[in-house]
C-alpha cells in the first residue's frame, strides 16, 4: 500500500529525514518510535502533504502512484488520514459543518454522491455511538473548549467517518491520562481492518499496550535504524533509545 | 497594539481648513440652495432656518480632506473630485427583500420615501412614524432638536450640514413609553442611479421602550458615480433598548457617508451591528454619548472588501457620566487593493468612574496590496475604570488551513470556512434570529462571489 524509499526531506533548509525507507501493507499496523527530534512529526507531515516539507530525494508511493506532488486534500481523498498530535481549535467553524464538508469533499473528489444533511446526521450519530462519543459535543465549534481526551476522540471519530485506507496517528497518546488513552485506543482498534493500514507514531511504549502493532521501527537521525516486532517496543522501554540507537549504529 | 493619545475633544469642532477651490463643492451648494428655496412655505420656519445653517457650515468648510485629523486616512474630497473616473466593476449587492421577514417596512428609493412600497403608517401601534416631507406639527421638541442637530463630534460639521440642507426625506420615529415593538422597523434604502438625495432619520425611544431597527442599503441599478448621504439621530430615554443593525451592499459606483449619533440616558441599552460589503467608499461615523448612569452600548461590525473598495469605521464613545459600559468588536476581511480604516476613540471624563470600555479590531489581510489603518484612542481622565483595546492584522492561520485540507477540504473551501468563522462573532451577537441569518447569508454570498486569495 505504502512504499517509502530512501526519503530525504528538508524543513527550512535543514535535512530532517535522511534516507528513510518503510513498507506498509494493507491490514498492517506499524509503530514508529523515536526520541525527540528524530523526525517523527516530519514523517507524518510529509505523508499528509503539509507545505514547508520539501522532498529532496527518494520516493513515496501510495497504491502504486507517487504522492509527493499531491495537495493535502487530494491525499485525503485518496484515503490518507492524519490524526493530529495537537488537533486545532477553530472557533466559528461548527464540528458538524467541518465533518460534513470534509466527507462530502472527499466523496465528490472520488466521484461519489454527496450526503444530504439528514443522511449525514444519521451517519455521524451512528459513528459517535459506536465510539461512545456524546453527540452533544459535536454541536460545539470544532475542538473549542474540548479537553485533551475529547480532542483525540474527536480525531478518532473523524477517522471512523472518513474511513481512510492509511491512517497516521501522530503521538495520539500525548496529553492523555490512562482512562482517556484506553478510550482512544479502543476507538482505533475498532477501526483495524484487513483493508486499512495504520502508522502509529509515538515516543512511549505505553500506547502500544493498547494498540498492539505488527511491526515496530526505531527512527533516529532521520532514518529507521532498527525494525522488529512488538517486543522491540518493550526492549526500548527497558533499555532506552540511546542503547538501541548506539547498537544499531 | 498601539496607544495614541490626542488632545482633549473639548472646545467643540476641530479646526476646519477652508478648501482651496470650491469646484468640488459648487454643484452641491447650488443644488442645496435651490432645494431649500423649493421647500419654503412647505415646511416649518425652524426647519428652513436649520437647513440654511447647515448649508452655511458646508459652504465654510466643504468636504473634508486629509489634513483634517478625523479624515487622515479617508481622502473624501479627492475621492469626490475624481469620482467620475472611479466607477468600475458592478457590485454584488444582496437585495434584502422585505418579505424575508415580518417588519414595519419604510422604503426609500434614491432618498425619497416610497409610500406604496412601505407599511401603512396610519395603522401602527406603540410607535409613531412621520416623514420629513409631511406635516411636522406633531413633533416633540426632542425630535425637532435631533433633526436639526449638526454638531456631532465625529461626523464633520460640513457633511452633516449638507445632509440637513439637502435631505428630501427621512423617517422620524418615536416609540412610546414602555412599548416593546413586536416587529422590527426596516429602513430599506434602495438606490437606482437617478438623482439621489440624502436622507435624515430620527429615532426616539421613550422611557422603557424596546425596538429593533434594521437599515439596509442596496443599489443594483447604480452605474454612474453617486454620493449617498445618510444621517440617523437616536435618543434612548431611561431604560430604553434599541437593537440596531445595518447592512450595506452597494456597487462600486456608490459612495456612502453615513452618520449615526446615539444619546443614551440612564440604564439605556444600545446594541449596534454593521455589515459592510462595499461601496467604492464607505464612511460610517458612530457617536455614542452617555448621558445617564448604567447605560450600555455594544458595537460590533464586520466588513468584507474587494477591488479598490475603501471602508472607514470611525467611532467616538463619550463616557461623560459614571457607571456605563461600552464595547466595540470589529472584524475586517480585506482582499485585492481594498483598504480598511478603523478609528475608535473612547473618551472617559474625569468623573466617569467605574467606566467599562473595551475595543477590539481584527483584520485579515488576504492580499499584499490590501491595507488596514487602525487607530485606537483611549483618552481617560477618571482613575477607577476598566478600559482596554487591541488591534491585530494578519493572514489566515496556516495551521488551521492545513488541518482542514488534511481532512480533504479543498483550499478555496477551507479559506471560505475560516473567513466565515472570522466574521461570525460580530454577526452572532445579533439577537434577532431572522436578521442574523440574513447577515450570515450575505457573508456567504459575498464569499462565493469573491475570489479569495492569499
Amino acid at each position: 500500500m505504502l512504499q517509502i524509499k530512501d526519503l530525504r526531506v528538508d524543513v527550512d533548509g535543514k535535512e530532517i529525514l535522511t534516507g528513510l525507507s518503510l513498507d506498509v501493507k494493507a491490514g498492517e499496523v506499524h509503530a514508529v518510535m523515536g526520541p525527540n527530534g528524530s523526525g517523527k512529526s516530519t514523517l507524518s507531515y510529509v505523508l499528509s502533504g503539509r507545505d514547508g516539507y520539501d522532498v529532496t530525494g527518494g520516493s513515496i508511493t501510495y497504491k502504486g502512484d507517487s504522492l509527493v506532488d499531491l495537495d493535502p486534500e487530494d491525499r485525503a481523498a485518496q484515503g490518507i488520514f492524519l490524526a493530529f498530535q495537537y488537533p486545532l481549535e477553530i472557533p466559528g467553524v461548527g464540528s458538524m459543518t467541518f465533518m460534513r464538508t470534509a466527507l462530502n469533499a472527499q466523496r465528490k473528489a472520488r466521484g461519489e454522491n454527496e450526503l444530504d444533511a439528514a443522511s449525514f446526521m444519521k451517519l455521524i450519530r451512528a459513528k459517535a455511538k459506536e465510539l461512545n462519543i456524546d453527540a452533544e459535543m459535536l454541536k460545539r465549534p470544532l475542538n473549542v473548549g474540548f479537553s485533551g481526551g475529547e480532542k483525540k476522540r474527536n480525531e478518532v471519530l473523524q477517522m471512523a467517518l472518513l474511513e481512510p485506507t492509511l491512517a497516521i496517528l501522530d503521538e495520539t497518546d500525548s496529553g492523555l491520562d490512562i482512562d482517556a488513552l484506553k478510550l482512544v485506543a479502543d476507538g482505533v482498534n475498532a477501526l483495524r481492518s484487513p483493508d486499512r493500514a495504520m502508522i502509529v507514531i509515538t515516543h512511549y511504549q505505553r500506547l502500544l499496550n493498547y494498540i498492539v502493532p505488527d511491526y515496530v521501527h526505531v527512527l533516529a537521525g532521520g532514518k529507521i535504524v532498527k525494525s522488529g516486532d512488538k517486543s522491540l517496543a518493550l526492549e526500548l522501554e527497558k533499555s532506552g533509545y540511546d542503547a538501541i540507537v548506539a547498537e544499531a549504529a | 497594539m498601539t496607544t495614541s493619545t490626542s488632545k482633549s475633544a473639548e472646545g467643540g469642532a476641530p479646526i476646519r481648513i477652508v478648501a482651496s477651490s470650491g469646484d468640488v463643492e459648487a454643484p452641491f451648494l447650488e443644488k442645496a440652495e435651490s432645494f431649500i428655496r423649493s421647500r419654503t412655505g412647505n415646511e416649518p420656519d425652524w426647519l428652513q432656518r436649520a437647513r440654511s445653517k447647515g448649508l452655511e457650515a458646508f459652504r465654510r468648510s466643504g468636504f473634508p480632506h486629509r489634513r483634517v485629523e478625523e479624515w487622515k486616512y479617508t481622502d473624501l474630497r479627492t475621492h469626490i473630485s475624481k469620482s467620475d473616473a472611479s466607477s468600475s466593476s458592478a457590485g454584488h449587492a444582496t437585495q434584502i427583500e422585505s418579505s424575508a421577514f415580518d417588519a414595519i417596512t419604510l422604503t426609500f428609493v434614491d432618498g425619497a420615501f416610497d409610500r406604496a412600497a412601505s407599511s401603512d403608517l396610519t395603522s401602527l401601534s406603540g410607535v409613531e412614524v412621520v416623514m420629513l416631507e409631511d406635516d411636522l406639527g406633531a413633533l416633540v421638541e426632542r425630535q425637532k432638536h435631533l433633526l436639526c442637530a449638526i454638531d456631532n463630534p465625529v461626523t464633520s460639521l460640513s457633511i452633516n450640514g449638507l445632509n440637513l440642507a439637502q435631505a428630501r426625506s427621512g423617517a422620524i420615529i418615536r416609540v412610546l413609553p414602555g412599548e416593546a415593538l413586536s416587529k422590527p422597523i426596516h429602513i430599506r434604502s434602495v438606490h437606482t442611479g437617478a438623482e439621489i438625495s440624502p436622507a435624515r432619520h430620527v429615532v426616539v425611544l421613550e422611557s422603557g421602550a424596546r425596538a429593533t431597527l434594521l437599515e439596509t442599503n442596496t443599489g443594483d441599478g447604480v452605474k454612474e458615480p453617486a454620493l449617498i448621504g445618510q444621517s440617523l439621530q437616536i435618543h434612548l430615554e431611561p431604560n430604553a433598548e434599541l437593537s440596531h443593525h445595518r447592512s450595506v451592499g452597494l456597487p462600486d459606483a456608490c459612495t456612502l457617508l453615513s452618520g449615526v449619533a446615539a444619546h443614551l440616558e440612564a440604564e439605556a441599552h444600545y446594541a449596534g451591528t454593521t455589515l459592510n460589503l462595499g461601496a467604492a467608499l464607505l464612511r460610517q461615523d458612530t457617536h455614542i454619548a452617555f448621558q445617564g448612569e448604567g447605560a450600555i452600548a455594544d458595537l460590533t461590525g464586520a466588513y468584507l472588501l474587494n477591488g479598490n473598495q475603501h471602508c472607514d469605521q470611525t467611532i467616538f464613545i463619550d463616557h461623560a457620566v459614571p457607571n456605563c459600559e461600552s464595547s466595540q468588536v470589529f472584524k475586517g476581511v480585506l482582499t485585492d487593493r481594498s483598504r480598511g480604516v478603523f478609528q475608535g476613540k473612547v473618551l472617559v471624563a474625569q468623573d466617569a468612574q467605574h467606566t467599562d470600555a473595551h475595543q477590539l479590531s481584527n483584520a485579515l489581510l488576504l492580499s499584499e496590496r490590501a491595507e488596514l489603518d487602525a487607530k485606537p484612542e483611549l483618552e481617560i481622565y477618571a482613575d477607577d475604570v476598566k478600559c482596554s483595546h487591541g488591534s491585530t492584522a494578519g493572514e489566515l492561520d496556516e495551521d488551521a488551513l492545513f488541518y482542514l485540507r488534511a481532512r480533504g477540504i479543498p483550499l478555496a473551501v477551507a479559506k471560505t470556512l475560516l473567513i466565515e468563522a472570522f466574521v461570525r462573532e460580530p454577526i452572532e451577537s445579533i439577537k434577532e434570529e431572522a436578521i442574523r441569518n440574513i447577515f450570515m447569508q450575505q457573508v456567504s454570498e459575498w464569499l462565493q462571489n469573491a475570489e479569495v486569495r492569499t
